[in-house]
This record gives C-alpha cells, sequence and structure tokens, in this order.
C-alpha cells in the first residue's frame, strides 16, 4: 500500500474576488516526482506555499505526513526542503558560509554540506560570494539549501525558469540522482518538457483548478488519439466529402479552411487514406507534418490556450 | 534625446510615492524647523548666566540698555531684527551645568573694569550669542574679555561627543538591524529563514546581540580617540556607561523592529531610515542642543530617545554620574525600548 505524504481536502484559496485555488482535493504518495505543470498565475505558487505553511487556505485542510501545521509546524519545516520561485541570498556571504548557516537553523552541524555541495555541482565554488553566483549556480544553491535536512519532501517552485538550457538540463539531472533516495518531490513549472523528463505524475493546473492528474501516458492516452497530423492544402478544404473512415476524426482547420490539424490515433493508418482522398479531389499538398501529441497540445485542446502563453 | 532621457528620468521620479516629499517637503521642513531654532521667531530664549554680583547690570539699566524683569535682566538688541537677550544670576557651578548642557553657551561675569565672558570660540552658536552681545553694548565704553573655556564639559566638542556616541548607537541599529530586515524580507531570505525550524526569536536577538558588540566597539574607539586628541576623559561610572549603552541598543533595536515591521520595498525602506533618524539628529541635540527650540517643546525633545542617550552620556562622561543619576534615562529607554519591540513583533511580516 502507498504510504500518503499529503493530503489536501476542499482546499481554498481567495485573492479578494480571485480564486487562486479552488477546491483542491488531493493526495501525494511517497516517492512520487509530481509535476504541477500550469501556466502563470495558474495557483501553483499558491498551492505550494499552503503545503509550505507559508500560507493559510481560506478554508478546506493540508495534512502532510498526517499532521496539521497548526499540529506540528516546526517538525514539518524540519522533514522539508524548500525552494521558492526566487530567493536571493545575503550577497557578501560564499556559497559554503550559506549552507552552514541555513544547517544551523536546521539545527545540523557542517557534517552535510560537503555531500550536498558535491550533490549541487557547487565544490568548485564553495568560496565565491552569493552575489556573484549565475542564475543556474544560485538555482543549484537554493536547492542546496534545500537539501541540507535530508527532506523526506521536496517543494521546488519553478526552479528552472529564466534559466538557459544547459543550467536547466545540469538541475534535472540532480534531481533525477536524488530520486533513488525514496524522496518525494513536487515541483512546479511550465515547462511540459520538464515535467514529461522528471515527474511520474503529472498534475495540470489552471485557473486554481486541478484540470488532470497521471502520468504522461495515462494523459495522452487519457484523449484517445496520441498522434497528430497538420497540413497546408492549396484550396478550401471540405470536410463533407471525406471518406467514412475520415469523416469522425476531430479536423481542426484554421479560417481560409486551407491549413488544419487533426488527431488520429495511429498516422500510419489514417495518413495513406488522407492522401488518397487530397490526390482524389485534386489538391495540392502545400505542407505536411506528422508527430505524437505533447502535454501542450492536450493543454491547449483542454484550455484553448497554450502553457507558455500568458492570458 | 537629451528631452526623452530627462523626461524618463522626470517621470520615473515624479511617480515614485516618497521622492516628491524628500525633494520638496523634506527641505522646507528642515529649513521650518532650523528656522525656529536659530532665528528669534517662536521665542528663542537666549538666556545667559551671570556669576556674581549684579551691581553693573544695574548700572547698565540705568542707562536705558538693560530693564529688570522677573529672575533677571533683559536686553533688547537691534541688529536685523529685534533680539532679546536675558541675564539671569547663578552661582558658577550652575552657570558651568548650563553650558555643560548646553543651555548656554556663554557665562557673563563682571571684574569692576572688564566683562568676563567664558565660551569656547570654537562652538559657532557661542560666537554668535557673543557677537549679538557685542552689538547689544556697543555704545558702551568697555572692554570685553573673552575667556575660552578650556576645561572638560564646557567645550562644544564635550557637547558634541558623547552625541556622536549616542548617534553611532541609533545609526547602528536602524540600518543594521531595521534595514537588513527589509532588505531580507525583499529579497525573501527571510521568509526562506523562517520556512526553517529556526525560532524567530533567535534571529531577532542574534542581530541584537551583534549590534551590542559592534557599537560597544565603535563608541570605544570613537571614545579612544576624543580621549587622545581632545583630552575627555570618563568622569563617571563605566558601568553606568554600559548599562546605558545597553538601553539605548534596546530603544534602538526595537525602534528599528517597528520600522521594518511590514515593507518589503527598499525604496519605503530608506524613506523610512530618514524619517526616524533626522528628525533626531536634529531635534536631539546632538549638534546644536535642542534648548534652542522653544522653551514649551524641551519637556518633548529630552524625552526623544536620542536626547535621553545623549544627554545620559553627557552626564555619565563630564559629570560623573553614577548608575542611580541614569536610572531614569536607562529605564526609560528600555520601556520604549521593549514596548516597540512588542508591538513591532505582533504585526511582523515575516512572509
Ligand atoms: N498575495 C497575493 N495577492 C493577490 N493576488 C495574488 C497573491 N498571490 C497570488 N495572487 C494571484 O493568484 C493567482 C495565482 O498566483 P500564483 O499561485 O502565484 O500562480 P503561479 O505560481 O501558478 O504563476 C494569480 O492570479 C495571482 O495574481
Ligand atoms: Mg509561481
Amino acid at each position: 500500500m502507498r504510504e500518503a505524504v499529503i493530503e489536501l481536502k476542499g482546499v481554498v484559496k481567495r485573492f479578494g474576488p480571485l480564486l487562486a485555488c479552488d477546491h483542491l482535493d488531493l493526495t501525494l504518495y511517497r516517492g512520487e516526482y509530481v509535476g504541477l505543470l500550469g501556466p502563470n498565475g495558474a495557483g501553483k505558487t499558491t498551492l505550494v506555499e499552503m503545503i509550505e505553511g507559508l500560507q493559510k487556505p481560506d478554508s478546506g485542510e493540508i495534512k502532510i505526513f498526517g499532521k496539521t501545521w497548526s499540529q506540528a509546524s516546526k517538525e514539518l519545516q524540519g522533514r522539508m526542503g524548500i525552494s521558492f520561485q526566487e530567493t536571493r541570498f545575503f550577497d557578501k556571504l560564499s556559497v559554503e558560509e550559506t549552507l552552514r548557516l541555513f544547517s544551523s537553523l536546521y539545527g545540523g552541524g557542517n557534517e552535510r554540506i560537503e555531500k550536498v555541495l558535491g550533490q549541487v555541482a557547487l565544490k568548485e565554488k564553495r568560496k565565491t560570494y552569493t552575489v556573484n553566483l549565475s542564475g543556474g549556480q544560485r538555482q543549484r544553491l537554493a536547492l542546496g539549501l534545500a537539501l541540507l535536512n535530508e527532506p523526506e519532501v521536496l517543494l521546488l517552485d519553478e526552479p528552472t525558469t529564466g534559466l538557459d538550457p544547459n543550467s536547466r538540463r545540469d538541475l534535472w539531472e540532480i534531481l533525477q540522482e536524488i530520486r533513488t533516495q525514496g524522496t518525494t518531490l513536487i515541483l512546479t513549472t511550465h515547462y511540459m518538457e520538464e515535467a514529461e523528463t522528471l515527474c511520474d505524475r503529472i498534475l495540470f493546473m489552471d485557473q486554481g483548478k486541478v484540470l488532470a492528474d497521471g502520468s504522461l501516458s495515462e494523459l495522452l492516452t487519457s484523449m484517445g488519439l496520441t498522434e497528430m497530423i497538420q497540413f497546408e492544402l492549396d484550396q478550401p478544404m471540405d470536410k463533407t466529402s471525406l471518406p467514412l473512415e475520415l469523416k469522425n476524426l476531430p479536423f481542426e482547420l484554421e479560417p481560409g479552411l486551407k491549413k488544419g490539424q487533426v488527431r488520429v490515433e495511429k498516422v500510419i493508418e489514417s495518413l495513406p487514406a488522407f492522401l488518397h482522398w487530397i490526390e482524389e479531389r485534386g489538391h495540392i499538398l502545400k505542407e505536411l507534418q506528422s508527430r505524437r501529441m505533447t502535454l501542450d497540445d492536450l493543454f491547449v485542446s483542454m484550455t484553448g490556450r497554450g502553457l507558455t502563453e500568458d492570458d | 534625446m537629451i528631452r526623452q532621457l530627462m523626461l524618463a528620468q522626470l517621470r520615473v521620479m515624479f511617480r515614485e510615492p516618497g521622492v516628491l516629499f524628500w525633494v520638496f517637503g523634506f527641505p522646507i521642513l528642515m529649513s521650518w524647523i532650523l528656522g525656529i531654532a536659530f532665528s528669534g521667531e517662536g521665542q528663542k530664549n537666549l538666556t545667559l548666566p551671570w556669576v556674581g554680583p549684579d551691581t553693573y547690570l544695574a548700572e547698565l539699566s540705568q542707562s536705558g540698555q538693560l530693564s529688570k524683569e522677573e529672575g533677571g535682566w533683559r536686553m533688547e538688541v537691534w541688529g536685523p531684527a529685534k533680539e532679546v537677550l536675558h541675564f539671569k544670576a547663578m552661582e558658577d557651578s550652575e552657570a558651568q551645568t548650563w553650558v555643560r548642557r548646553g543651555r548656554a553657551q556663554l557665562i557673563a561675569s563682571f571684574d569692576g573694569t572688564q566683562l568676563h565672558l567664558q565660551l569656547d570660540p570654537k562652538n559657532p552658536e557661542a560666537n554668535a550669542t557673543f557677537h549679538l552681545l557685542k552689538n547689544g553694548l556697543e555704545n558702551q565704553t568697555l572692554e570685553l574679555q573673552i575667556d575660552p573655556i578650556t576645561t572638560q564639559g564646557g567645550r562644544y566638542v564635550d557637547f558634541l561627543i558623547p552625541g556622536l556616541m549616542a548617534m553611532g548607537i541609533m545609526n547602528s541599529c536602524i540600518w543594521g538591524i531595521g534595514w537588513t530586515l527589509i532588505e531580507m524580507r525583499m529579497k525573501k531570505l527571510l521568509r526562506r529563514m523562517v520556512a526553517t525550524p529556526m525560532p524567530k526569536g533567535a534571529l531577532i536577538f542574534s542581530q541584537f546581540l551583534n549590534r551590542l558588540v559592534v557599537s560597544t566597539i565603535e563608541l570605544s574607539v570613537l571614545f579612544a580617540f576624543a580621549w587622545g586628541y581632545f583630552r575627555i576623559s570618563l568622569v563617571g561610572s563605566l558601568l553606568a556607561l554600559l548599562a546605558l549603552i545597553i538601553a539605548g541598543n534596546i530603544a534602538f533595536a526595537g525602534l528599528a523592529l517597528l520600522m521594518a515591521c511590514r515593507t518589503s520595498s527598499t525604496t519605503v525602506g530608506s524613506g523610512l531610515v530618514n524619517l526616524t533618524t533626522m528628525p533626531m539628529m536634529i531635534l536631539s541635540g546632538i549638534f546644536f542642543s535642542y534648548q534652542n527650540f522653544p522653551e514649551w517643546s524641551w519637556p518633548y525633545l529630552s524625552n526623544l530617545p536620542l536626547s535621553l542617550l545623549a544627554d545620559g552620556m553627557r552626564a555619565i562622561i563630564h559629570e560623573g554620574a553614577g548608575l542611580a543619576q541614569v536610572a531614569y534615562p536607562l529605564t526609560a529607554l528600555t520601556a520604549t525600548g521593549l514596548l516597540c519591540s512588542f508591538l513591532a513583533l505582533r504585526v511582523f511580516r515575516w512572509y
């Protein structure tokens, strides 16, 4: 039986008229790597900070290791590792000194510091003032602080936002290594690739609600149709003249009816029929692409907006 | 291009709340306050201690230069504006205390031939008073003799050093605790630290201890310099001085907490720092005595935390005060600090 680590029941958080978290019910289990995926303003930070005890829900209940924040705040703080969307450190304190300071705040000594420095690959920067670190190094230091107390639950709020692709990949690697220790990870991001790479469970969030919950393949197959054909014709397309086997597929056409896309179960099964029909009608194919569906496509199909778009 | 550059910068300036106050309001406010202190308006009270028999003053009053008033004599001086000097007869020891506490900068006495004026020529206020007096006595064929004050306690620098020490404590706390907290909150470092099992009190207490150590060292260095260079020595009790340093740190740590209890913006923060320190630097008798302000304001001004601290330091360093004599400032400062901390921590924004 899987052990529940974090349980949310009917959690609501409002900012004035805005519902940042809308009656969330959620159970997260030990060892899970959970990706909270959603566009800016979805409510990810609010949700994570309520779990961290930094914000209070207006109603509903949050239990971590079976305990609420009002029951056991010091214990929970000691068992969690957190990093915010953006933290800056004491400018003129070196990496190692910063780690030592926070280690003492967790009631520990200096014994874990070497290990953590190694984990987050900052051994060479140990003497560098934090103000002189690059963005990626700073995020790794923030992660290092989160790892100091050997947390059972790690909560990272947009750890790679604003980083270049290389630094992002470095961080992913670090997180993959930690995975072996049975840590539970909750990570927020608006990069679907990040959730796809790291997380075995993905929660789609938008406007304070969880729209979908499952593994990558579960989410994709939940749509039934997992592949996609995109095309452009030389003249407007008449959907009514499609043969029977294609007629019921969800064709989406852009205005002008020349350009469009269709989700299919298997490209190799549907494409020949489609090409045959084009030839028969005397159309000319100007562009053709086929690919697997991505989380982004799923998100668009559920909300009508892309993940990285701002509304 | 220059036009757009200027426009952009002006816009930024005018849209920043607070900036308008510092650019326009503050200078006006300052000139108004200093105007009260240094012009005849608002009932400036220039009272000069007169030591010895006042027969000479009586003589002057015959010629219409002076008039008798309650508790002494009054002299009207016509310069660019009318100013009034008061003479009050008193014992020499009392006159010395007046000077030490900055209540007067000049002591007058008459030895039968010369009018003796004890003052510190390095004190700008004393010089101003001297010239005023000289104007008032213009048509007297009288020799004015300046006796420079050289003993500790009466010189301007004696007035200045304890005040600067008090100001050192204030600045150390306001910047070291208040500003640091605001900056930590702005960087979200505060909430990151509070998210650890660290007791919140530990952070505040560590800051307080730091300030205590830093300001004690700072004051020791300043005092050592004053001793070496100006021959200022500690007349009173070292224990009382240390107690006052602790009480001062408590008071200003409390004020710093109160100042930093909500804001996370460093712009607002620097405004708050100025708003806390500037008025006290002027009103608390650091560079010139608050007795330049109207007499009704003295009881208020003397109870400002910085005044209590500075006056207490002066009493210990120059007048030989011990713990018993500074019991009032010690209690008042400690109480202020505890009250401010209590209020601040009730509304403190940790996240
Ligand atoms: N302190 C706050 N006051 C008012 N509105 C807030 C506050 N914090 C967040 N919000 C609003 O709540 C919504 C969710 O915010 P957030 O949880 O930060 O989203 P995300 O982290 O997914 O980008 C946003 O619309 C945001 O503007
Ligand atoms: Mg966020």
